[in-house]
């Protein structure tokens, strides 16, 4: 088996493969099929089931292959046919290898010859001329036109390489049909028919039909880019009568364009690898010498057709197509055989528009296959020109769909860093960061080129349609561009950043002075030349950004970050490419978190650059800012009802309606914006806060702990009054004697009390039972024995029976001292004369409890002895039952409890008391009320003196009463010497106080 | 067994008893439960008494065995208290068992011991009194010591009645502070305790306070 060098790498691969298995280009060149070849469009696109692709019993070879995709059977009449007839479908020849003689009868059987024969005579149909509309003589005249060139493989080299091939290999085999109809062809007479003006691929199906006779029609300008693929090389035509026998992978050779540098590799045709056929793909070029001599291509280089020249090759294109960077469909021109340098020239001052393929150079190649010049009115329906330079400039976008690598090795690009055209975003966002680094790249269509490039250098043809803003709006000078009229900047940046200015001032005044002395320095308030809305006053006119107001601005200094959208005006030539932006920031900002820099740039950097070394200004970003409503006046009073407070500082400031921070009736914004932060301390404040850091210095200060100094003149004091009284009085007492005071008055009896008691007790009879309750303490007994001895004698004088009763428990022993010592005179006898009747716990309940059932709560005298069966209980059932109730007491509590538990049970039975001098006061109010629940009292010594005086019987009290008297003078005389010194004293002592609380 | 005075029998038995005793004032049939109940106090009360009187015992009592300051003094006071204890049982008994009351060495306690004991506290209390009032002014120089201070002498100087020494003039200013001031001064008082009275008894009966423990 041999091996066949690859056309574009040039490795060896096995003959049986049709493409490179390290490259994947294919291996056998195939020459461009005529474009007007009906029978090979018929053939595609015929639904004639007879059709079907070849059943042969052996294996097919590539070209036989595409025979049976096409039409199996009818390749097989074709190919007879087409073998006496000269066809524009020669050149498929070159596409199908010859076939080995042995390997052909071996392999492929004597049918094959035939097959093969069919196929590259429908291809010849489909590549007789690149107009299918033109003429025979057209295309004979074109014919003899070099060979397509062949994109997979220079001739030269093929021709070294497919040297040794057999025809059959080199020209195709099957895929004869698809070959370019080469000179051979033509001079056989084999003209593709000229067929009406069918679909593009229509070619395809005119593979199928043979028997009619495509005729080529010469090539016009309109049609030159389709002329390549139809017209047939002449050229080829004895080659391809040649190759008919020989079927190979030159069937893809129909993709090439033959142009006349293919002449001289097309003439070789026989002796041309698999890759010959292809030739009809290439663009016919004057440079294909040089191009020839290029060394292998890149795997990607065959499908040059489709790659789209720059625009910066646009200058070398428009004189000779480059083959490498030719239009996707150069080859088509090179069909129709004329030179690459007939291309199409762009008109001058046009940008190679995305659309320039819909307009085909007159002047360049053949047309379309099928395409029918004389029905193309190219004003109507502009083509494209495929095989056009300008097609080929146009079609820049078609380069994206190239591989990076091979358009990198084909293109001639000036010494730039390249750029990976694919990633359109990366690529947008690289364009961004460096606009100087935007390369007008021709892969980019003009809609996203970056560069200047006006509207008008857009061809009219592929202009887009315009946007006519209205006319009532545009009161501004429109820009050039077609932009809408919202889209416009006119300026607003400046005219935003006096709106931000402005509302800055409007707040000014509710602003702290110290944001104010920011403020001031804001630079001059720009008038704005809008005028207000109608009806409305100032201060409630909301002021908004000029650019979203209806009017706008005269057209302003278009912002650099915008002129995109506004469009060039520069006169420089934009390029379409939707790929390349012209403004990188943009786009920078629209990928970054940041807000774009046409929004931010409304706050100016230089005003604010100031308030960086004094009070920082809010954190509310420029968009926020500008969304914030300008209130123009402080005056509220334009204010409509629903607004009747607006927000003057903070973040709401200018919005209406809003709650205020604080309250309005404890905090007046106004009054607190303009009242001072200077805040007045009085003296007093500064004493206290003088005192408070006095307090905390002194808590870090050790404190000398002084002893305290002895209290030996209180204790000195008290000695010596107590000496004094107990001297006085013990004297008084020993040496002492009795000293006569006069009676009372009878008007001082009268309204006292003791003299109330006298009279109740001198009504007293003998044997009448009276109550005495002994309820006071021992410390008591010394006055109370005074004060009670009289009463107590005069009752015993009166003869009544006595009961003693206590409710202290030291109660009943008080009484029986008592009547011991005071009353001895008087032979009263227990069970007798008298009973005591003990304790009577329970104090108030115990009384009540008394008062109700007294022989039940005390049924036992003190000494156990039956208290109730004796004389003086004896007339006795209740309380009642007493002639009187007499309480010694010296607790005001105590007789109170005894006023109000038994003196309101008491019927008739008075209740007297004999108080000391201390309870005096709190049982008196018992006495002087109505009705009288205490009917008599002697307090103290003084009022049992005056009742011993009127009784006439002195007792304890007239011999105490000169002790009592000097000891009420010491007292007197003490408290009132101690007393002023003591005042006298102190004053001094505050007086030194305070002056030392000065000096300190 | 720890008895929780909190609980709510404690407070049910408080109000009940409180509410039949008032009501026993107002409503004839409830005297008799009103004297059985006030009869049941008058035992609960000599038995709190009792009581206290083995409380003191024992907190002295503990006071001896810890090493206190006042140990002392509860030795003194658990021995005086369990001599008085002592005699008086023994006074009882004799007089039981005489036929007559024989209570001399329990009398003899009393009028030889505590008697003049808390006589001489009494005494003491003067001095201290009086001194307290001659250093008045001294501690506290204002408007009411100035007043408090003539006071006290005028009422101590209307008391002095020696004729040749008395100043009638004084008598009635005595005689009027102690009826005007002192005894409005003193309806006062009592009319704030009667009303505070009124108002722990309602208390108690609602059960707001509880005096008888936490």
């Amino acid at each position: 088996m041999t091996e066949i060098l690859c056309p574009t790498c040039g490795k060896p691969n096995t003959d049986d493969h049709n493409f490179c298995d390290h490259c994947s280009a294919p291996l056998f060149s195939v020459d461009p099929l005529p474009l007007d070849s009906p029978s090979l469009r018929d053939d595609l696109f015929d639904n004639n089931d007879t059709k079907t692709p070849v059943q042969s019993a052996e294996p097919l070879d590539e070209g036989a292959r595409l025979d049976s995709l096409l039409s199996p059977e009818e390749p097989l009449e074709e190919a007879t046919q087409t073998a006496e007839s000269t066809d524009d479908f020669s050149r498929l020849d070159d596409l199908i290898p010859a076939p080995d003689p042995l390997d052909a009868s071996d392999t492929r059987g004597d049918t094959q010859p035939v097959e093969e024969s069919e196929a590259s005579s429908r291809l010849d149909d489909f590549f007789a001329t690149d107009d299918p509309f033109t003429s025979s003589e057209e295309e004979e005249k074109k014919q003899p036109d070099p060979p397509a060139f062949d994109p997979f493989l220079e001739p030269s080299a093929r021709d070294e390489l497919l040297g040794e091939e057999t025809p059959v290999e080199k020209t195709g085999g099957d895929w004869q049909y698809l070959t370019e109809p080469s000179a051979e062809d033509s001079l056989s007479g084999k003209t593709p028919p000229v067929e009406e003006p069918a679909d593009n691929l229509d070619f395809l199906s005119s593979l199928s039909d043979d028997s009619t006779p495509e005729e080529e029609s010469p090539a016009q300008k309109p049609e030159e880019a389709w002329d390549s693929l139809a017209k047939p090389s002449t050229e080829k035509e004895p080659v391809q009568k040649e190759e008919q026998t020989e079927e190979q992978v030159d069937a893809w050779d129909f993709l090439s364009s033959s142009t006349a540098a293919d002449e001289p590799p097309q003439k070789e045709e026989p002796e041309k690898g698999p890759v010959d056929e292809w030739d009809f793909l290439t663009s016919p070029s004057a440079e294909e010498v040089p191009v020839l001599e290029e060394p292998s291509k890149g795997p990607v280089d065959e499908w040059d057709f489709l790659t789209t020249p720059s625009v910066e090759e646009k200058p070398v294109i428009t004189e000779q197509p480059d083959p490498d960077t030719a239009g996707g469909l150069d080859i088509l021109a090179s069909l129709d055989g004329e030179e690459g340098a007939a291309v199409i020239e762009q008109p001058a001052g046009e940008p190679a528009g995305e659309l320039d393929f819909l307009t085909p150079d007159p002047e360049s190649e053949p047309g379309p296959i099928g395409f029918r010049p004389d029905l193309y009115d190219e004003d109507e329906d502009p083509l494209p020109e495929f095989g056009s330079p300008g097609f080929s400039e146009d079609s820049g976008w078609l380069d994206m769909l190239q591989d990076p690598d091979s358009r990198k090795s084909t293109v001639e690009t000036p010494p730039e860093p390249s750029k990976p055209q694919t990633d359109w975003l990366d690529k947008i966002k690289r364009l961004n960061k460096s606009s100087d680094m935007v390369d007008e790249d021709s892969s980019f269509p003009d809609w996203l080129s970056v560069s200047d490039t006006p509207a008008e250098e857009i061809s009219e043809e592929v202009k887009p349609p315009e946007y006519s803003p209205p006319a009532a709006d545009s009161d501004e000078a429109a820009p050039a561009s077609d932009l809408p009229a919202w889209l416009h900047i006119d300026g607003d940046d400046e005219s935003l950043n006096a709106f931000m200015l402005k509302k800055d001032r409007t707040n000014e005044e509710y602003k702290p002075a110290i944001v104010r002395g920011i403020t001031d320095k804001l630079p001059p308030q720009e008038e704005d030349d809008d005028e207000p809305a109608t009806g409305l006053s100032d201060s409630q006119q909301i002021k908004f950004p000029s650019w979203a107001e209806e009017k706008k601005k005269a057209a302003e200094k278009i912002p650099e970050d915008l002129e995109f959208l506004a469009g060039r005006e520069d006169g420089t030539d934009p390029v379409i490419d939707p790929f390349q932006v012209e403004e990188e920031e943009f786009f920078d900002d629209l990928f970054s978190d940041e807000l774009p820099s046409w929004l931010t740039s409304a706050s100016s950097d230089s005003v604010f650059e100031d308030f960086e070394d004094e009070l920082s200004q809010g954190e509310l970003p420029g968009w926020v800012e500008a969304m914030r409503p300008v209130v123009e006046s402080t005056d509220a009073t334009g204010l409509s009802e629903d607004e009747d407070y607006i927000e003057n500082y903070g973040p709401l400031a200018g919005i209406p309606s809003v709650l205020p921070a604080e309250a309005e009736s404890a905090f007046d914004p106004e009054k607190a914006a303009r009242k001072p932060l200077d805040l007045f301390a009085s003296k007093s404040h500064q004493d206290y806060v003088n005192v408070l850091k006095k307090l905390i210095a002194d808590e870090n200060k050790t404190k000398t702990i002084l002893k305290p100094a002895p209290v030996a003149t209180q204790r000195v004091l008290r000695w010596l009054i107590a000496i004094i009284m107990l001297v006085t009085t013990a004297g008084t007492i020993i040496f002492g004697g009795v000293v006569k005071t006069e009676p009372p008055t009878s008007a001082q009896v009268l309204n006292s009390g003791y003299g109330a008691l006298y009279e109740q007790i001198e009504g007293l009879y003998d044997g009448q039972p009276v109550l005495i309750a002994f309820d006071y303490q021992p410390a008591s007994a010394g006055e109370l024995y005074a004060a009670a001895a009289g009463v107590v004698d005069h009752l015993m004088k009166q003869g009544t029976y006595l009961s003693f009763i206590s409710t202290q428990p030291t109660g009943p022993a008080l009484a029986d001292h008592f009547l011991a010592t005071t009353q001895g005179k008087h032979d009263y006898i227990h069970t007798q004369h008298y009973i005591n009747l003990g304790y009577l716990p329970g104090e108030s309940a115990g009384l009540l409890s008394f008062v109700v059932a007294p022989k039940k709560i005390i049924p036992l005298a003190f000494d156990g002895s039956n208290a109730w069966g004796s004389p003086p209980l004896l007339k006795v059932d209740s309380i009642n039952d007493f002639a009187m109730v007499l309480v010694i007491t010296d607790d005001p509590d105590t007789a109170k409890i005894w006023i109000e538990q038994v003196g309101t049970i008491l019927e008739d039975t008075p209740l007297n008391m004999v108080v000391s001098a201390q309870a005096e006061p709190l049982i008196q109010p018992y006495f002087r009320s109505s009705p009288q629940l205490l009917k008599g009292y002697v307090s103290g010594i003084i009022d049992s003196m005056n009742y011993e005086q009127l009784l006439n019987r002195p007792n304890l009290a007239t011999a105490a009463w000169l002790p009592f008297n000097l000891g009420i003078i010491i007292t007197v005389g003490t408290i009132f010497i101690g007393g002023l010194a003591n005042g006298v004293l102190s004053l001094f002592s505050r007086h030194r106080s305070r002056v030392a609380g000065d000096v300190k | 067994m720890k008895i929780n005075l909190k609980s709510p029998v404690s407070t049910a038995v408080a109000i009940g008893v409180g509410i039949i005793v008032l009501a026993g004032y107002f409503i004839p049939a409830f005297i008799n439960i009103r004297i059985i109940l006030l009869r049941a106090g008058l035992v609960l009360s000599a038995v709190a008494l009792l009581v206290g009187i083995i409380n003191l015992i024992t907190v002295h009592i503990k006071k001896l065995g810890a090493d206190s300051e006042n140990s002392g003094y509860s030795l003194i006071l658990v021995i005086a208290l369990l001599a008085t204890l002592i005699i008086g049982i023994i006074d009882m008994v004799q007089t039981y068992l005489v036929g007559k009351p024989n209570f001399q060495m329990t009398s003899w306690i009393f009028t030889n011991i505590q008697l003049p004991i808390e006589t001489s506290l009494l005494a003491v209390t003067a001095v201290s009194l009086t001194y307290a009032a001659a250093s008045i002014l001294r501690k506290r120089m204002d408007l009411f010591s100035i007043v408090f201070f003539f006071v006290v002498l005028l009422v101590l100087l209307g008391s002095f009645s020696i004729p040749p020494a008395t100043l009638p003039f004084l008598h009635v200013i005595h005689d009027w502070i102690l009826r005007v001031p002192a005894l409005g001064g003193a309806r006062g008082l009592l009319l704030g305790i009667a009303l505070g009275t009124i108002t722990t008894g309602i208390r108690v009966l609602m059960g707001t306070d509880r005096p008888y423990g936490e």
